[in-house]
């Protein structure tokens, strides 16, 4: 713990000596808005990045939760903000998907995209005691029962679901659950047949063998389960995931957005970061400005093919 | 005779009303999800109906109890209505001047709407302001509500 | 396991563990003692410092805070009607009538010892029949839910004491109030007028502080502005051997209500409270005490919400799935510790589940000895003059309405409620119906709704699953033992 303390306060020194031009910034507590609920996910990683961030920076990072509307009253309030690096925002898939469902005014074009943090592929999963062993089972018992299997679904809509009935052709039976804490269990009750889920949100009834996963949706496997096989495996050509990055408000000045985006490279390679990430089986995904900001265009695109 | 056992009922009876003509306005997103048999717009409708139901039932009891004549305190007296004032103009000062000056300009200036004299009074009302300014602030790390203008 | 069980009591009262432990219990306390700050936001802030410790260690200190929490809100709502989160709303009903009577004190000791009771009773359901229980709330779904939600709702009518029109009314305020937002199943937007902050609906926490506390600061206002010398009455004493003896049947139903209803996902200690409650007005042979000051009503209210503890761990520990917020902070915090959740976490690391059981009985015993010993400090609150204490009401209303989502948004939803409130209160409409309606309409319709696409529109599953038969009867039962109770008060005076 101490050596941990040296080590990021030598980090700080050499930091501030390489980004003094940028003024003296940060000179005060930086805002980080989580726009979701103290306790989950998004919340927990912005924490935890937050804790990382904090000697690096040199300032204390203090997180605002500020909930609503699937993330849209969050990250609208963080965009809105004033653009001298003192508000950032975690910024969620819901920033390609929700403006396009008329959910939401504000778009990925209203931040600067500092870093992406985390990308997770979705998981497949069943009861233990299911009939279904892989992809193509499911699919086709959908066929065959189009509407019929009861699918767990962790939001209404949910993308990851209507990326694979829109490949396959299939209609299953959603029904909206509030988030993956209801959906396994109503898996593991027997009361729906599938859901999909990260492998973070499922990994304790992975270890446990209480749920099975018939794939997961990503284009290699995963490193925390690499037993599952992609469904590209299995001859489904389907990707879906999430993801979780940080962005500031669209005025803030270059400068500033370089020295965020340094001390967040340095948070995400701290050990304390990587552990909280490895052990909740989380990937961390560093993306850079430029890169993130190209990923956030792209994934708009593919969900408004999916919302159409 | 109007007194306020006749008013809030055909009150909320017309402010049902109102909502029950809001209720066919609902807009459909544009990715428009599956629906139950039962959607989005029965529970309400059902609620504002069995409302106006109630406040009727409301109404007809009234009449039939004939109430002894109720002695009549205003809804609003001249103190509730400064609370209600120092509740709105408290909230407006947090959102011009933040959390700490908008709470001690607000507390002095109830005490001394109230011809309060006593300092101590004052002292435990500053103290207490700041304390809890601490103790969210530093102890909670939980940020208060920051000023336009401070 | 008796010898994991010592192995863990010995734990807990180590120099390590016990300070964490007794640190965790009084900040919690104060936690949820104000308002707006509930025992999960407590859970969340500390996680991060959790990482660095041993996982024992930083385990019990958040259910430290978890247990502490639930019970400091009652502490507010006993001595300033303001209670301090939603799980205590049920404790104003009888807690603030025994304060204005003058027995401030002994409303506290009895909330301490019937908490203690629903405390101590979850866990050791907990460590008995941990896995059986998981089992049962398996079984719940979406039907269960909503024939949960619907028993939950004829609590209305045996809320509202003196009229039960005017409680359903307020029971259809509150009802139409919870759908306002986004529309949970098919995203529609209901009522929400193109504003954000109403997309997600409104936030239960504001309406719940302007209900009550802010509402009370203006009917106090109003007596002060009276001047009216009404002697105000104190006294020092205890609760008596003979409340004990009243409180306790009650008391330990209420825990086992309590813990199962903590055991289902969903279901937490705002609805356990008031369920209890209920019960224990229902099966009264005065129920019109109810209301005005009933000890029972308040040991029913405290065991019920601090008998959701053990509960809510139930289906973190036996199934690695979290029973309701504080549980998936928990469940964060057990991972990052590199533990799984679930049933391997009982074979493969005893002695953490073990920790955590026995840290879980010296939490509460520890809860029990502040809340009493605290007590004589708690009371000087009481003791500050009205013309202060007003102020200092409104000021942790803001800054609790504001706190919970860092919105001035919230803060005027809590300054209408309290207006509400206060208006509701001169027409004699009851305003705890409103709170629990908006608790639990949205349980109810989305799990109607749920349940229909289920069976593919069928109404079936009222009557073919067991358990939410069991409910519906319930619900029947409930609302018809109440209109019998009206009729004969009615016919009595």
């Amino acid at each position: 713990m101490k050596k941990i303390i040296r080590n990021t306060i030598v980090l700080a020194g050499i930091l501030a000596s390489a980004s003094a031009f940028s003024a003296d910034y940060p000179s005060k507590n930086i805002r980080l808005v989580v726009p979701f609920g103290a306790g989950g996910g998004t919340d927990s990683v912005g924490r935890t990045l937050a804790n990382s961030a904090k000697d690096i920076l040199g300032t204390n990072i203090s997180v605002m939760n500020r909930t609503g509307g699937s993330g849209a009253v969050g990250m609208s309030y963080g965009a809105q903000q004033r653009g001298d690096g003192y508000t950032l925002t975690v910024v969620t898939r819901e920033i390609a998907s929700l403006p396009q469902m008329g959910l939401m005014q504000h778009t990925a074009n209203d931040f600067k995209l500092i870093r992406m943090v985390n990308l997770d592929p979705a998981v497949v999963l069943v009861n233990k005691d299911s009939k279904f062993n892989n992809i193509n089972d499911l699919i086709q018992e959908a066929k065959a029962n189009p509407g019929k299997v009861k699918f767990a679904s962790t939001a209404a809509p949910n993308f990851y679901l209507i990326a694979l009935q829109k490949d396959q052709g299939i209609q299953l039976n959603a029904i909206p659950y509030n988030g993956s804490s209801e959906a396994i269990p109503s898996v593991l009750g027997g009361h729906t047949a599938v859901t999909m889920v990260t492998p973070g949100e499922a990994i304790s009834q992975l270890r446990s063998g209480q749920l099975k996963a018939l794939g997961v949706m990503s284009k290699e496997r995963i490193s925390y389960i690499p037993n599952v096989p992609t469904l590209i495996e299995q001859g489904v050509n389907v990707t879906s995931g999430t993801w979780r990055g940080i962005g500031a408000p669209k005025s803030t000045p270059d400068e500033i957005i370089v020295t965020l985006g340094n001390a967040f490279d340095q948070a995400m390679a701290s050990d304390e970061f990587k552990t909280f990430m490895a052990k909740g089986a989380m990937t961390i995904h560093n993306m850079n400005a430029a890169e993130f900001t190209q990923f956030v265009k792209d994934d708009t695109q593919s969900l408004g093919a999916l919302i159409k | 005779m109007l007194n306020r056992n006749i008013v809030f009922p055909i009150l909320i009876i017309v402010i049902s009303a109102v909502i029950l003509s809001l209720i066919p306005q609902f807009t459909v997103p544009v990715y428009y999800q599956q629906d139950a048999s039962v959607g989005a717009k029965f529970f309400p409708t059902v609620l504002v109906i069995a409302q106006i139901i109630i406040c009727i039932a409301l109404l007809v009891q009234h009449r039939a109890k004939k109430h002894k004549a109720q002695e009549s305190d205003g809804l609003f007296s001249k103190m509730s209505f400064f609370g209600l004032c120092f509740l709105v103009v408290y909230a407006v000062l947090i959102g011009l001047l933040g959390y700490l000056i908008a709470s001690l300009t607000a507390f002095t200036l109830y005490l001394a709407y109230l011809k309060t004299k006593k300092l101590s009074y004052y002292l435990f009302a500053y103290f207490f302001v700041v304390a809890i300014y601490y103790l969210f602030s530093h102890v909670f790390v939980i940020s208060l509500p920051e000023g336009i203008i401070f | 396991m008796i010898d994991h069980l010592f192995v863990g009591l010995g734990a807990a009262f180590s120099l390590a563990i016990f300070p964490v432990l007794i640190f965790g219990v009084l900040g919690g306390i104060i936690l949820g003692a104000l308002p707006g700050l509930t025992a999960t936001m407590g859970v969340a802030i500390l996680l991060p410092f959790t990482f660095g410790m041993e996982a024992t260690a930083a385990m019990v200190m958040l259910i430290g805070v978890y247990i502490g929490g639930i019970f400091g809100g009652s502490i507010s709502a006993i001595l300033l009607k303001t209670p301090g989160t939603p799980a205590s709303a049920a404790t104003v009903l009888d807690g603030y009538s025994l304060t204005q009577k003058g027995e401030a004190a002994r409303a506290l000791s009895i909330a301490a010892v019937a908490s203690f009771v629903g405390g101590l009773i979850s866990t050791i359901i907990l460590i008995a029949i941990a896995p059986m229980l998981a089992e049962f709330a398996l079984r719940f779904n979406a039907p269960e839910y909503f024939a949960l939600a619907l028993f939950g709702l004829t609590i209305i009518a045996s809320v509202a004491s003196k009229s039960i029109l005017k409680g359903l009314l307020a029971g259809t305020i509150g009802l139409l109030i919870s759908t306002v937002g986004l529309d949970p199943i098919s995203s529609v937007p209901r009522f929400t007028f193109g504003i954000l902050d109403l997309y997600n609906g409104i936030n239960v926490i504001p309406v719940l502080i302007g209900l009550f506390a802010i509402s009370e600061a203006l009917t106090q206002l109003e007596k002060l502005h009276a001047k009216e010398k009404i002697a105000e009455k104190f006294s020092n004493k205890l609760m008596s051997l003979k409340d004990l003896k009243s409180i306790l049947p009650t008391s330990i139903k209420s825990a086992l209500f309590g813990t199962s209803i903590g055991a289902v996902p969903g279901a937490g200690a705002d609805i356990s409270a008031f369920v209890c409650y209920n019960e224990a007005k229902r099966v009264s042979k005065n129920p019109e005490e109810f209301g005005n000051g009933s000890i029972r009503g308040l040991a029913a209210a405290e065991a019920g919400n601090n008998g959701v503890t053990g509960g809510s761990l139930v289906p973190l520990l036996t199934l690695g799935v979290p029973g309701d917020a504080v549980a998936a902070v928990l469940l964060g915090a057990l991972i990052v510790q590199g533990l799984t959740p679930g049933p391997l976490l009982f074979t493969q690391n005893p002695e953490i589940v073990y920790g955590i059981f026995s840290s879980m009985l010296v939490a509460n015993i520890a809860m029990l000895l502040i809340g009493l010993l605290g007590i004589r400090f708690f009371c000087q609150i009481s003791k500050v003059p009205k013309l202060l204490m007003i102020p200092i009401i409104i000021f942790l209303s803001i800054v609790g309405a504001y706190a919970i989502n860092n919105s001035m948004f919230d803060v005027g939803i809590a300054i209408s409620f309290g207006v509400l409130g206060f208006v509701l209160n001169k027409l004699e409409v009851p305003t705890s119906p409103i709170l629990l309606a908006i608790i639990l309409g949205p349980m109810a319709e989305t799990n109607l709704r749920k349940s229909l696409l289920m069976f593919e529109g069928s109404w079936s599953f009222l009557y073919e699953r067991p358990i939410a038969l069991a409910f519906i009867l319930l619900a029947i039962f409930s609302l018809w033992s109440t209109i019998r109770r009206h009729r004969k008060t009615a016919s009595s005076t």
